[in-house]
């Protein structure tokens, strides 16, 4: 069933329009993926999901609500919750304050306690580091910190833009079995934009292509990975 | 975590509180031991007064607001404006010891608030330096309204922007200073309040990553517009007590000098702290007095190398360095809230 669709979303800034008649969905329970290069359109759609840009056209449904005219801070109280590229912690602050603001919308205060116990098993390095200024943390560390404070916003589908971006291949390993695990144990549903084909095919159900602004293919994992234009454009082969 | 505490250990090992409450009680027992004049004791709570002010939208939401020195002005022709032609409020200024002038600074500050509010919906929508170019022209904008409405209002007596109440229609400095003191703790408690939270955690979200904050659910925009109003209607309220004191207001009130001299405490107190503004307005006070006797005619060019020193190499201020310190390996990051 889907939890999030995008129904005909146009969207740009100033005079460029960057979106052109973006139609996608994220179904409940599985990880979905859009792939693109540098400038396809990923992250505009990622903010027009959140709410920080409006679109100039189209629709924007969770759990079949329309959520179009909503500023960011109502749909995140709904569930829509990002981790924003390049993590965007809060870099004064420590570790565990970093959490403590995740969890700032009155429904994920009440759940305050339980989030904080999902994302310490989820992450052991954030309880040791949780007295830590978040900008001294490593990469990693940072981007642990990033998907830790959007779960402590409890959300319905998490959005994440890049998770891979900078990491060492190892540690990018680390974050995906964490979406995994998410999915299969939390049963959260994820939208995830993405350069990085070959890491994102493999943890994704369903797939979009993005290209120029516009969806060029989408289909469940195994196809896109069969997929021709696919091999020749992202994976080189 | 140690078990238990007691509440003296708590306030002990988070200590602003107590901090604020020396600074309080220690304007008091110089005024009650005539420690230093009146117009001393009153300079400073106006400096305090102006620098937490700011502090709510400069320090906590991290939004500098150059032309701040408007509501300055606003809530002083407020106050007077409203003493010189409302008669009951002119009476109301000498009941309850300062109580009455305190409200009528209310309602001037609420004039202030409305500007601010009004204001801020249009503005605050644009960031950094935008925002703070947007409130010098609202300043500007204001000064030259003045200028043109003030002596329309009552030609034979108005010259300019400049205002002199009649003598009937000023009180005693002390129904002054009572009612400025009463403003300051206010302030001090909100700035506290404010500090502790969650609307508080909100602007320090705002601060440090605007976006990530708008993506967790604090509504921005809301929040500024808020943090903007209060400090819209605090500095009116001193901008009121202050021309009160003065017996008038004329246009220097809305003086760009007085935007930095708020900016400047702030800065080098600590952005974003309650202590910050308290502890840069008594230093701030204190060099401007010892420049201006030591080194008259240069001493502003003094402040100025200093201030740039502060910021080329302390921009956390003063109590953002202490922070970064440990005592007895205590946090000072702790204790300096």
């Amino acid at each position: 069933m889907a939890l999030l669709e995008l129904k005909n979303i146009d969207a740009g800034y100033g005079e460029t329009q960057v979106l052109w008649d973006i139609n996608l969905q994220a179904d409940e329970g599985i990880i979905t993926v859009m792939l693109g290069s540098n400038g396809a359109g990923k992250t505009t759609t990622l903010r027009v999901t959140s709410g920080i840009l409006p679109p100039w056209k189209g629709q924007i449904l969770l759990g079949g609500d329309d959520v179009t005219k909503l500023p960011a801070h109502k749909r995140v109280e709904l569930g829509i919750v990002m981790v924003p590229e390049g993590r965007r912690l809060w870099p004064e602050l420590t570790v565990f304050e970093n959490l403590e603001l995740g969890a700032y919308t009155k429904r994920a205060r009440e759940k305050f306690d339980s989030s904080l116990d999902l994302v310490y098993s989820l992450f052991p390095r954030l309880r040791e580091r949780r007295n830590q200024l978040a900008g001294t943390l490593s990469g990693g560390e940072q981007q642990m910190l990033a998907i830790g404070r959007a779960l402590m916003a409890v959300p319905r589908i998490l959005l994440m833009d890049e998770p891979s971006l900078g990491l060492a291949p190892k540690l990018v390993g680390e974050i995906m079995n964490v979406i995994r695990k998410l999915r299969d144990d939390e049963r959260l549903t994820v939208f995830l934009v993405e350069q990085n084909v070959h890491m994102s095919l493999e943890i994704a159900d369903y797939g979009y292509v993005i290209e120029q602004g516009r969806i060029v293919l989408s289909g469940p994992k195994d196809e896109l990975e069969g997929s021709e234009r696919i091999k020749k454009a992202y994976l080189g082969l | 975590m140690a078990g238990k505490e007691s509440t003296l250990s708590h306030y002990l090992k988070s200590p602003t509180l107590l901090i604020i409450v020396f600074v309080v009680l220690g304007i008091l027992v110089a005024r009650i031991l005539g420690m230093s004049t009146l117009d001393t004791l009153m300079t400073i709570m106006y400096f305090m007064g102006i620098a937490l002010s700011l502090n709510i939208i400069m320090g906590f939401a991290g939004y500098v607001s150059f032309g701040h020195a408007v509501f300055l002005g606003l809530g002083g022709y407020a106050y007077v404006l409203l003493v010189y032609f409302i008669k009951p409020l002119a009476d109301l200024q000498n009941v309850g010891l300062g109580l009455g002038a305190f409200v009528v600074a209310v309602l001037a500050g609420l004039f202030a608030a409305a500007v601010a509010a009004s204001v801020g919906a249009a503005v605050l929508r644009l960031r950094g330096a935008f925002f703070a170019i947007a409130t010098i022209g609202l300043d500007f904008t204001a000064l030259y309204l003045m200028k043109a409405i003030v002596p329309e209002l009552n030609p034979e007596q108005f010259f300019g922007a400049q205002i002199i109440l009649p003598a009937d229609k000023i009180v005693e400095k002390d129904i002054v200073f009572n009612a400025m003191f009463l403003t300051l703790v206010i302030l001090l408690a909100v700035n506290y309040y404010i500090r502790k939270s969650p609307f508080g955690v909100g602007l320090t979200a705002i601060k440090e990553d605007e976006d990530a904050a708008e993506v967790l659910g604090v509504p921005t925009t809301m929040f500024k517009i808020i943090a903007f109003t209060l400090a819209g209607f605090f500095t009116g309220m001193v901008g009121a007590l202050f021309s009160l004191n003065g017996g008038g207001v004329d246009e220097t009130l809305f003086n760009l000098g007085h935007s930095i001299d708020m900016i400047v405490m702030i800065v080098i107190g600590g952005l974003g702290t309650v202590l910050g503004p308290v502890v840069g307005s008594l230093i701030y006070f204190e060099l401007y007095d010892l420049l201006l006797v030591h080194y008259p005619g240069v001493n502003l060019i003094i402040l100025g190398i200093i201030v740039a020193i502060v910021v080329l190499f302390f921009p956390e201020g003063l109590i953002g360095l202490l922070r970064k310190y440990k005592v007895m390996g205590m946090r000072l990051r702790d204790l300096l809230e």
